[in-house]
């Protein structure tokens, strides 16, 4: 643990960069995602740049993240495009073309993922990682990108924070004063397609909208500051990242270790000791995921002014005072 | 039919047509609107009047027909036309103050990184204190009654410092000292030599408020001072059918009024 959080270890170094990186990218266009009700839009491209990556990785038999990145940007823009046409010419609803794309692009994803397992050709090590993702194998060439991608994203959000808010809250005032609004909401779509693209090593491409949509909806129960929830997002996805990195990097026998402390202390058996120990370090995404429901749970919960117990203490306050008021007016 | 007498249009609509999916809302919409009036525009449910200030400010597309402002087309003048939406088109759980909302007035002016800065806050400070909302500067909006949001939003659009203003049914689900606040400020910015066009629903008040009413059902009934067009043959064609419509459609505004 120590060992950790001193960061000495170059790969450990490299993958608490890239975790804090992701966290900016996915902490700040979440919030733009959240408001305008695209969550679902996170989710479906999520899913729709497996396959993009699996033929990514078919250009060179292997993990080259250019090609991955490629890859995942061109199946990304596809699916996107698909959801717009679908919208557009027939009778469904978004939900509906969102659901077909996300399902069908994630299908040919799988097949595509088995075709290289079965491959002769090796290098596929590794691969599956995409699913849930493995942070800690990020590797310098990854950071590089990462790195690159996020100054995009950042510069991108900074040059145009006041025309995504207008465009966000009321989208028919914001092209009356004449700003291309479509045009911002592509640019926004495109932003989140890069920051999804760049967060797959680390997270999976099956949770990955929860890296876009959890820290935004925490902040947004705790701020009514479209900047400071923009700020407190990305500081919780940043946080989720790094110390989900910690968790899951721990070794089995360390993560042991703490359980054998753990279960001593509450007086467990030695038998169901050993059946709770891990073989191996779970992969990041559900980790961080997991963090990111804490830190929600705990805001919705105890949110200075929207939380279900400040509320209800709230409440509790308001009655006693009304009660007490009655009390003294009948004595 | 132009009176040489009658002051310039500052906004020329010609030959508008609109249609949702193909099926036309908006008929060959011809017309000028003459500079410092208070215009309303009347019609029953269906006949278009959002649609043609939707139109009018490019924000759907039109089959034909052109829209010009002060002489030259809109994209060029856009900082002369001021926008209140429906209250109802926004989130109001948006994470925004009122003096937030006040101040995207201003964005129209300001280029990309620029920030509102001192002087847009304190415009945005006297358009609050015009409507009457300047204590809730700080307030996030979704606390707000719908009075107190309509303020807002005319707030935000007297921050555009526009010349014309387009309203989208401001008076809509008010209480009665926001709808008297709202006509004396609409008298106020006449006085300035601002134009407004109202989207009105309430035929009693209509021809106490506006100097000129457009009347509307897919095609332009009439438009004119309100003397000559407030009247029962006219509002007829506009409304349809019976003769006794009119005062229908009155008792039933009157009906619907708290």
């Amino acid at each position: 643990m120590a060992r950790f959080w001193s960061f000495q270890d170059g790969s450990v170094r490299t993958s608490a960069a890239a975790m804090l990186l992701l966290g900016v990218s996915c902490g700040s266009l979440g919030c733009f995602v959240v408001l305008r009700r695209l969550s679902l839009v996170g989710d479906s491209l999520g899913h729709a740049v497996l396959p993009g990556v699996c033929l990514g990785f078919m250009v060179t038999w292997s993990k080259n993240p250019l090609w991955l990145f490629v890859g995942a940007t061109v199946t990304a823009t596809i699916a996107s495009l698909l959801i717009g046409t679908i919208q557009r010419n027939t009778r469904l609803k978004p939900d509906v073309a969102m659901g077909l794309v996300l399902s069908g692009f994630f299908g040919v994803g799988l097949m595509l993922l088995s075709l290289i397992q079965n491959d002769s050709r090796g290098g596929q090590g590794g691969l599956n990682q995409f699913f849930f993702g493995q942070a800690a194998a990020i590797s310098a060439k990854d950071l590089m990108l990462i790195a690159g991608v996020t100054a995009v994203i950042v510069a991108g959000v900074v040059v145009t924070f006041k025309e995504l808010a207008v465009s966000s809250f009321d989208e028919g005032f914001a092209a009356s004063l004449g700003l291309p609004t479509r045009r911002i909401h592509y640019f926004l779509m495109a932003l989140t397609g890069m920051a999804i693209v760049i967060s797959i090593q680390a997270v999976g491409v099956v949770l990955l909208s929860a890296l876009l949509i959890t820290p935004a909806a925490t902040a947004l129960l705790l701020t009514d500051k479209l900047p400071r929830m923009v700020m407190l997002s990305v500081l919780f996805a940043a946080f989720a990242g790094i110390v989900g990195l910690n968790v899951s990097s721990l070794s089995a026998e360390v993560l042991n270790g703490f359980l054998d402390v753990v279960l001593t202390q509450v007086g467990r058996s030695g038998l169901e000791l050993s059946a709770s120990r891990m073989s191996t370090s779970p992969p990041t995404g559900p980790v961080v995921v997991l963090i990111l429901a804490m830190t929600f749970l705990t805001a919705l919960v105890f949110s200075p002014r929207y939380g279900v117990a400040t509320k209800l203490f709230r409440r509790w306050i308001r009655v006693r005072a009304v009660r007490n008021g009655m009390g003294g007016a009948s004595e | 039919m132009t009176d040489p007498n009658s002051p310039p249009a500052c906004v020329e609509i010609h030959d508008l047509t609109v249609s949702y999916d193909k099926k036309p809302v908006l008929w060959n919409i011809d017309v000028s609107f003459p500079e410092g009036e208070l215009i309303g525009v009347i019609g029953p449910n269906g006949a278009g009047k959002s649609t043609l200030i939707k139109a009018v400010l490019g924000l759907i597309p039109a089959d034909s027909g052109w829209v010009r402002v002060y002489g030259e087309p809109l994209a060029r003048q856009r900082r002369l036309v001021g926008y209140v939406p429906q209250r109802e088109s926004v989130d109001w759980d948006f994470p925004v103050t009122v003096r937030d909302v006040v101040l995207m007035g201003t964005y129209g002016r300001l280029g990309l990184l620029q920030r509102p800065g001192k002087i847009e806050r304190d415009l945005a400070d006297r358009c609050l204190a015009d409507v009457g909302m300047a204590d809730y500067r700080d307030r996030q909006i979704s606390n707000l009654s719908g009075g107190q949001r309509q303020r807002v939003f005319l707030a935000r659009a007297l921050a555009q410092q526009s010349k014309v203003y387009f309203m989208d049914e401001p008076f809509v689900g008010v209480d009665a000292a926001t709808e008297s606040a709202i006509i004396a400020l609409l008298r106020t910015m006449k006085r300035e030599g601002r134009t407004v066009i109202v989207v009105h629903h309430d035929l009693q008040t209509a021809p106490d408020y506006f100097d000129s009413i457009l009347m509307l059902n897919m095609r332009l009934v009439a438009f004119g001072p309100t003397a000559t067009v407030f009247i029962p043959e006219l509002l007829q064609k506009t409304y349809g059918g019976r003769l006794t419509i009119l005062t229908e459609a009155a008792e039933r505004v009157a009906g619907t009024r708290r």
